[in-house]
């Protein structure tokens, strides 16, 4: 019984994994360039594969022997958000700030001037 | 047939299977930190190509349905494992080991054509954050490939011993893993570099 449900998890797995890479595919072949709603919709599919892949590969459950490694995972994705979206952010907010071109730095210089 | 079950499922109890799940889990903060300086650096080309005109989409397409296969296949090793099919394990770990390698050939001959074409990490940050992302995930590939001949050779010789499939059990995880990091890399790299983000 418990072996059978092995296959069938991994065989779900497969195809539903199979099938959401090639619907991210098609939907990148739209061509639409800068679309913000394809690029939602790649994010989206990415998002859904990845916790099929943890729940059908890496069968993390919320059972009690999973529990530790439910933790672990938990703490994970919390440092890797902060890390990747904090990134992006400074980073950004740096380019806006920083990388002034020179019509912006001479309107800056003036802005300064009554100083 | 139980022994071997049981065998998996005391690997899956140990300590062991934590600690390796939580070094995986630190490797995913790598691999964060470094999808951190593809975002960060992608857009900064220095006059050089974008995503969008180098990378072919059907080769990566062909690279991530390999890579998928490989890791349906090595979980296939690890349920012939627990129904103690010692020949069984060894065909679907060599499956997953042709499957691996063939995916980190695309990977490297991809690499090749860029270099070869003028289009190697020097040119921008793009390309720079570009190699070390992927070259770092080809890495993870070439390690667990090593593993895996090594670990098929042990079953070969020694069977399915509590010590193979704890080995088993860890490399298929580890495997797993590398699929996970691999959707994010077809995804944001690939995919969104197509649509232009």
């Amino acid at each position: 019984m418990k072996k059978d449900n092995r296959l069938t998890n991994y065989a779900i797995g497969y195809a539903t994994c199979i099938l959401l890479t090639l619907i991210a595919y098609l939907i990148t072949g739209l061509n639409y360039y800068r679309n913000w709603a394809i690029i939602a919709a790649i994010a989206t599919l990415a998002f859904v594969q990845f916790v099929i892949q943890i729940v059908f590969f890496l069968h993390l459950s919320k059972e009690k022997k999973d529990r530790w490694r439910l933790y672990v995972f938990i703490s994970m994705v919390i440092v890797v958000l902060i890390l990747v979206v904090g990134s992006i952010w400074i980073m950004n907010s740096l380019d806006n700030n920083m990388m002034l071109d020179q019509k912006q730095s001479n309107h800056y210089l003036k802005s300064q001037d009554g100083l | 047939m139980d022994k071997s079950v049981d065998l998996v499922e005391k690997v899956e109890k140990s300590k062991t299977y934590l600690g390796f799940w939580i070094y995986i889990m630190t490797d995913c903060v790598l691999f964060a930190s470094l999808f951190a300086v593809y975002a960060v650096l992608h857009h900064n080309t220095n006059g050089g190509p974008s995503g969008q005109s180098l990378f072919s989409m059907p080769y990566a397409l062909a690279e991530t349905l390999i890579l998928l296969t490989s890791s349906f296949t090595s979980g296939l090793s690890m349920i012939a494992a627990r129904n103690n099919h010692r020949s069984k394990v060894i065909f679907w770990l060599v499956v997953t080991f042709l499957l691996g390698s063939t995916f980190l050939y695309l990977e490297l001959h991809e690499f090749n054509h860029l270099v070869q074409t003028g289009d190697s990490w020097r040119v921008s940050g793009f390309l720079s954050s570009y190699f070390t992302l992927v070259g770092t995930h080809g890495l993870h590939i070439f390690v667990g490939l090593l593993w895996m001949t090594i670990l098929t050779l042990v079953v070969m010789k020694r069977g399915l011993t509590k010590g193979s499939v704890k080995g088993l059990t860890l490399l298929n995880i580890f495997w797993h893993f590398l699929d996970v990091i691999w959707i994010f890399i077809f995804s944001v790299v690939y995919l969104m570099g197509h649509v232009g983000l």
